[in-house]
């Protein structure tokens, strides 16, 4: 299923890295932007199923890119590629809130297959959410 | 305003032995003066005792010539046979020669009451008579008076030895009247009224005078000796005075000496009869020749109290050497005293200067390590981030050349070029790693190592490298080391990085050597090369990240601080010597890197890691 995927990163290069290997590799639509402030419009404005995104970045914190994600919709997993790769802050991110957490420099199958399963969780928790609201709503 | 602080801190200690070097000197000299009190003290107390044991002689001598009058007085009393030589009379005369047993007694006589005929005897019973003496007038008349009548006259007369006119024989006169009862001439009567002349005893001073000097001691060697009023010798050591004339009997022994000293004492105060202590030179002690300093104590020996001039001078005598003696013995050991305080003193302040340069040099050590910490942990951080930002680089990098590598067919050059293009920017990821890993805290685990296997390993993988540059490879390993702290790819990290630098300063070739032993607790690796060295002034700086002595391109500068930064880390330390062209002169040039490690665990024994190597057996 083709699905619609937020990446946030300072780097313009690196954003169409990014775009380049997830549209040469699979359907899915990508919007990027390297302003993380825009976070909040172009959410309303889309309906993405995944947000990927830098730890540091000018303007706007990973994890507060988390957190915000989370508020606006939890069903939208966030997969944090950062440069500062450190055992810390990996485990920091996952407690805020974060999927995945992978290091720069990467192998694309990384990202690939980090995307999958997080759209695999997003499936089935909306599922899981459909199944319960199933049993008497309207 | 540290400055003066710090100077003074250091010349405490010098300060100090400066002052106890002066106060020393003070004390010598106080010593000194001391000592030359002390020994007037010592002299002053030494002469007294002489001068007891002077006092002691004379009276000695006083008792003996009480005895003499007692006995005098008991032969006048008992009843005597007729005056001419009767058997009885004879007898009874000898008897008190028996009583006067030490010999000074040489003769009795009787004196008729007109001073003539006098018959003597003598202790061995012969009688002799002798012609009477003007002197016996005054004493026949002393007798005639009645209140004299139980009391003993004493003169004393001198007669010259016919043998040598310089010698006089002294006597003592002892005499008592003598009564007898009236109408019977021949029977003599204690209570009789008729004067009958004189009974006397003739007594040889010398003979008197020696019995108590002779074994007079004055300390070890010091002697008495007595003169009379007119300073004859009675009684001395040297037998040859005896009789003589003190102020010549000296000067004729040896007359280049001049007895000015003790003739002064004797001529006076000892001829006036007075007593005291005194000091003099003489010209020999006994047997000993030479200026003798001599300590003299004497006293008077009065023989009657109703006659105040007649009496003799008790002295006696010893080297001032008696009390040297006993004074420098206790100047030695004061000093001695003196000398082990100064000894300690010096000891403790070299052993101050001497700690105290050695915590200098600690606390210098300490605090270059410090530094050296801090400057790595700001630099570290610094670096971490640096590190993080080419991350993002390189990511972008690798990923484009991957993405390219799949449009593009392998074979063709630009594949190829492709390929070298990733192959580089994962270099420059593997930088950043290690960067990364530099500045990261230690909060990971400890694992453990077996050096020897380390080496083993990296030694494997640079032999043919190493040979091919014509390095030679010498690898000594301690058996049976036991495992240490620290993760095996740090060791191979360190072990390596230090192999690269060796080889980089053995350009043309060289010896390579590797050796493992245990120090302690711990085990130490050291790498050494024969290469150009590393001078003094750099050696400071060799673990500073970035430092290089490379070219730019050749190098980062890294090796070393990454390499300080694992050691460190695994609780180990990392040392460095060297000796360049400049430094060696004659000698070798060359590094060597000694990293000690800590045991995994300190308690075990010499067991080898694996295996072991065959029983040395030959």
């Amino acid at each position: 299923m083709a699905e619609k995927i937020l990446v946030l990163d300072d780097e313009v290069d690196m954003l169409l890295l990014l775009e380049t290997i997830i549209t040469s590799r699979t359907d899915h639509d990508v919007v990027t932007t390297n302003n993380p402030l825009e976070l909040e419009e172009l959410m309303a404005r889309h309906a993405f199923s995944l947000v990927i995104s830098d730890l540091k970045m000018l303007g706007r914190d990973g994890l507060e890119v988390v957190q915000k994600v989370h508020e606006l919709d939890d069903t939208v997993p966030v997969v944090i590629i950062t440069a500062y790769g450190s055992l810390e802050s990996a485990q920091e991110a996952i407690r805020k809130g974060a999927y995945d957490y992978i290091t720069k420099p990467f192998r694309k199958e990384q990202v690939l297959i980090a995307i999958e399963r997080a759209l695999e969780w997003r499936r089935l928790i909306l599922e899981n959410r459909r199944l319960k609201n199933g049993g008497g709503s309207s | 305003m540290r400055n003066p602080l710090r100077i003074s801190r250091r010349s405490i200690p010098l300060l100090g032995s400066l002052a106890a070097g002066l106060l020393l000197l003070l004390a010598f000299f106080l010593g000194l003066v001391s000592f030359g009190k002390m020994r007037q003290v010592v002299t002053e107390e030494f002469n007294q005792q002489q001068l007891v044991l002077a006092r002691n002689l004379a009276v000695l001598m006083r008792q003996d010539l009480d005895f003499l009058r007692r006995e005098l007085l008991a032969l006048n009393r008992s009843p005597l046979g007729e005056t001419d030589d009767s058997a009885t009379w004879r007898r009874r005369l000898l008897v008190t020669f028996d009583a006067v047993e030490s010999g000074e007694l040489v003769a009795i006589r009787t004196v008729a009451p007109s001073g003539s005929p006098i018959l003597s005897l003598r202790p061995d019973g012969t009688v002799r008579e002798e012609g009477g003496d003007l002197r016996d007038d005054s004493i026949l008349l002393w007798a005639r008076r009645p209140e004299n009548r139980d009391r003993v006259h004493l003169s004393s007369f001198g007669v010259t030895d016919p043998r040598d006119p310089e010698r006089r024989r002294v006597f003592l006169l002892l005499s008592a009247a003598h009564f007898h009862a009236p109408g019977n001439p021949n029977l003599h009567d204690p209570s009789g009224t008729a004067f009958a002349g004189l009974v006397q005893f003739v007594v040889d001073a010398s003979v008197l005078a020696s019995r108590f000097t002779a074994d007079a001691r004055s300390g070890s060697t010091g002697y008495a000796w007595v003169i009379d009023e007119r300073g004859t010798f009675l009684a001395h050591p040297e037998a040859d005075f005896i009789g003589k004339n003190a102020f010549k009997a000296r000067h004729e022994k040896d007359p280049r000496l001049g007895f000015e000293g003790i003739n002064v004492i004797m001529r006076d105060h000892m001829l006036r009869g007075q007593e005291g202590t005194g000091e003099y030179v003489s010209g020999w002690h006994r047997q000993l020749k030479g200026p003798v300093h001599k300590l003299i104590g004497y006293t008077a020996a009065p023989l009657d109290p109703q006659r105040p001039e007649l009496f003799w001078s008790v002295a006696v005598v010893a080297p001032a050497s008696e009390v040297q003696g006993m004074v420098r013995s206790l100047y030695l050991r004061q000093l001695l005293v003196q000398l082990a305080i100064v000894l300690a003193i010096l000891a403790g302040s070299v052993s101050i200067l001497r700690r105290d340069r050695y915590w200098a040099a600690l606390q210098k050590e300490k605090e270059r390590q410090v530094n050296l910490s801090s400057r790595l942990a700001s630099l570290g951080t610094l670096a971490a981030g640096v590190a993080h930002e080419i991350n993002n680089p390189i990511a972008i990098i690798l990923g484009f050349a991957d993405l390219l590598m799949e449009k593009i067919p392998p074979g063709t050059p630009e594949h190829e070029h492709l390929k070298i293009i990733e192959k580089q920017a994962l270099a420059c990821k593997k930088i950043v790693e290690n960067l990364g890993r530099f500045a990261r805290i230690p909060e990971q685990r400890a694992e453990t190592s077996d050096i020897n296997e380390e080496v083993q390993r990296i030694v494997a993988m640079v032999k043919n490298t190493l040979l091919t540059e014509k390095i030679r490879c010498v690898v000594e390993l301690e058996e049976g080391l036991p495992p240490v702290t620290g993760d095996p790819q740090g060791l191979q990290q360190v072990l390596l990085n230090l192999i690269t630098n060796a080889r980089a300063a053995m350009k043309g070739g060289g010896t390579l050597t590797l050796r493992t032993r245990r120090v302690g607790n711990r085990a130490e690796v050291s790498v050494s090369d024969t290469g150009t060295g590393i001078p003094r002034k750099l050696l400071e700086r060799i673990f500073d990240p970035f430092f290089t002595t490379k070219a730019p391109g050749e190098g980062t500068g890294l090796g070393l601080s990454i390499s300080h930064g694992i050691v460190e880390k695994a609780g180990g330390s990392i040392h460095v010597e060297s000796r360049t062209a400049d430094e060696s002169g004659e000698g070798q040039t060359g590094t060597t890197f000694r990293i000690l490690l800590p045991l995994a665990s300190p308690e075990e024994g010499q067991e080898p890691a694996s295996g072991g190597g065959p029983p040395s057996g030959g």
